[in-house]
């Protein structure tokens, strides 16, 4: 008995998960692109998983089949919400996360290149990222605690996710790679 | 292919990502990333990094949490699951009808008070978050209850009660509903009032001959006992029809508050004219409270009873003790400093050190609940607040609860001590709640934020059989302590 085969399968099933939690956060996000939504479809895919890990074929990559799920998910979470009805379809959901796959690679590097342009974003815009993306603060949040008007502060949020996304096709464009 | 300027594609990614998407702008998008493959690339490109940005280490604060998964409740969805399926193996193998009644019976018996009430066993989707009564009412009804599916009923008074998607819901008794989850309930009879926030647009009430959808707004509705429903529309504006009807009444009619005075020809439904009284009145914020998050939901009054188990829900409950109060002598608090602490017992610091990873101890400031970093003084102006969380449990199951509150005023300090906290609620207590007297209801083990402008504060809290409690004292506007002692005086 190979040691792999000694731990339990829930064990196994928390060490799998952990190390494809990230990609799979981001496949949901693709899909329903609010944070708060995708992370409970988060929870309810580690659910459905746990649910069924002695079902995966550990001959097989962990990430698509856990994929089947958090689209199924995503799709469940869906229906339970009316204001997502109105955003994207089923045909459209089906193609961005085919579609997603294929940029896979591309993806990979584009996230390489975020960590070198973030470290480029002035401390201030980068303590507004910090309250947006961990402090799970509003915008409405940011703008008290920062002094400035909701308005001003929703553009700030733009235009830094816009600088980010221009550095990083610089740095594709100088790589070579195809964007 | 459907072609966009670039100034109007990226702002529809970005309301895309801050879910303020309108739906004609829904709509687009969809077009555009059903007809145009370049543009459908660049939405995964931005939305992905917009996704990488949660999770890059370079943001995150000092005490981000390593997964964004709650294994624990995993592990406890999978063994309710597993119940369940032995539960139903039990039963198929019940075959003769004495067995049969002595089964149903057991099964009845072990039923929680909530399911016996009329509630199914369906997890939590609100708590009941103010209750004014003016005569008997059941006596299962409360502040800080929580509040499942299945019908709920209010014999006499007011009350409110806050569902998980941001809803707030005004009652005036007599009045019974059935809810049917976070986004519809059927008003049967009686008066109730829903403010719907953005997120849950799309909320519905039915009444006996009635449906109105929320589009984003706060409406008041009313059923009389022969069934006959009448509507105010308070802000925004509701989708709402007869069921049945002449006239086209019972098409959907779009009514916006600022169109009401336009429709003096009906539909008979609509009261222009709105009467508080006739009505139930709009929901109650708390003013002092700019907003919430996580598994925080503010209550507008305190409990009346906070001994262990009196609750058993995953709600963190914050809600006021004693307001615009004038320390009657120093009040010492364990924390005050802006930062994020790791409170532990003494004998707690020793495991924490030899099994908590480099990181995660450089990412937070371990002290042990008892610290002081200051004292206030006598004569402080201040408004009290507890968190109270008291999780349904199992023998040595944990429960974890995450959230935050941001105040208007300023966090002058937290008191986290099980004895600091026993000390102070003479002091700074509810004087009509009974507060559990017992050191167990520390924090220990739990995460607690100070925000760095002192406005905010984060609770990472884990229980185990046993409730949890933090008292945040923030500023108190000294206009408003003027203005409560001049109606005190002219009482």
């Amino acid at each position: 008995m190979s040691s792999e085969e000694q731990i339990d399968p829930r064990s196994r099933f928390i060490q799998l998960f952990m190390s494809h939690e990230k990609q799979i956060y981001r496949y949901i996000l693709s899909l329903m692109p609010h944070s708060q939504d995708a992370q409970d479809v988060l929870q309810e895919t580690a659910i459905a998983l746990y649910n069924k890990i002695e079902d995966y074929d550990t001959s097989r990559p962990f990430a698509p089949w856990a994929f089947r799920f958090a689209y199924h998910m995503t799709l469940k979470h869906r229906e339970k919400s009316s204001r997502w009805h109105r955003f994207l379809d089923e045909d459209l959901m089906k193609e961005i996360a085919s579609r997603q796959q294929m940029l896979s690679p591309e993806l990979d590097q584009r996230r390489e290149y975020l960590k070198e342009c973030l470290a480029e974003v002035p401390q201030d815009k980068r303590a507004m990222l910090t309250g947006y993306y961990f402090e799970d603060e509003t915008v409405d949040e940011i703008a008290a605690s920062q002094g400035k008007s909701v308005e001003a502060t929703y553009k700030a949020l733009q235009r830094v996710r816009k600088t980010l996304m221009h550095c990083i096709q610089g740095k594709m464009q100088a790589g070579g790679a195809h964007a | 292919m459907e072609s966009i300027g670039q100034e109007k594609w990226e702002s529809l990614l970005e309301d895309a990502v801050n879910d303020v998407l309108s739906d004609a702008d829904a709509q687009l998008l969809n077009r555009i990333l059903k007809t145009n493959a370049n543009r459908l690339d660049d939405y995964i490109r931005f939305v992905d990094m917009h996704a990488s940005l949660y999770q890059e280490p370079l943001l995150a604060p000092t005490d981000k949490t390593q997964t964004m998964v709650d294994f624990e409740t995993v592990e406890m969805e999978y063994e309710k699951q597993k119940r369940a399926n032995n539960f139903w193996k039990a039963l198929s193998s019940v075959t003769t009808a004495a067995a049969l009644i002595a089964f149903a019976f057991s099964l009845w018996k072990s039923l929680p008070v909530d399911a016996v009430d009329g509630f199914s066993s369906d997890r939590y989707i609100g708590i009941v978050t103010s209750l004014k009564p003016k005569g008997p009412i059941s006596k299962n009804l409360h502040v800080g209850r929580g509040v499942q599916t299945g019908v709920f009923r209010l014999e006499s008074g007011k009350a409110q009660i806050r569902l998980d998607n941001g809803v707030e819901l005004s009652m005036r008794g007599p009045v019974e509903f059935d809810v049917f989850g976070q986004d519809h309930l059927s008003l049967i009879s009686g008066r109730l009032t829903a403010n719907v926030p953005p997120q849950a647009i799309g909320f519905r009430i039915d009444t006996p001959d009635m449906e109105v959808v929320d589009l984003g707004t706060e409406f008041a509705l009313k059923v009389d006992s022969s069934g006959e429903s009448k509507l105010h529309v308070l802000e925004g504006e509701v989708e709402a029809r007869l069921k049945e009807g002449m006239d086209f009444e019972n098409t959907p009619l779009v009514i916006a508050k600022e169109r009401l005075n336009e429709l003096s020809q009906g539909p008979s439904y609509l009261e222009r004219e709105y009467d508080p009284v006739s009505f139930a009145p709009s929901p109650e914020k708390d003013a002092l409270i700019r907003a919430i998050g996580g598994m925080v939901h503010n209550l507008q009054e305190a409990p009346l009873d906070l001994r262990d188990g009196s609750f058993k829900h995953d709600y963190l409950m914050l809600f006021p003790e004693r307001l615009n109060y004038e320390l009657p002598e120093n009040v010492s608090v364990n924390l005050s400093e802006p930062g994020t602490y790791r409170l532990l017992s003494a004998n707690m610091m020793k495991k924490y050190f030899e099994e908590s990873s480099p990181e995660k101890q450089a990412r937070e400031k371990v002290v042990e609940a008892t610290v002081i970093q200051d004292t206030l003084s006598k004569g402080t102006v201040v408004n009290s607040y507890l968190v109270h969380f008291d999780a349904f449990d199992k023998p040595g199951e944990f429960r974890k609860a995450k959230g935050r509150v941001r105040f208007n005023n300023r966090v002058l300090g937290l008191i986290v001590s099980g004895q600091d906290l026993n000390n102070s609620d003479t002091i700074l207590g509810n004087p009509e709640t009974i507060y559990e007297n017992s050191h167990g209801r520390r924090t220990e083990n739990d995460l607690v934020r100070i925000s760095s402008d002192q406005h905010q504060v984060y609770f990472n809290l884990e229980v185990v059989g046993f409730i949890d409690q933090v008292r945040i004292l923030v500023e108190a506007d000294t206009n408003d302590l003027e203005i409560a002692r001049f109606l005190e005086e002219s009482d």
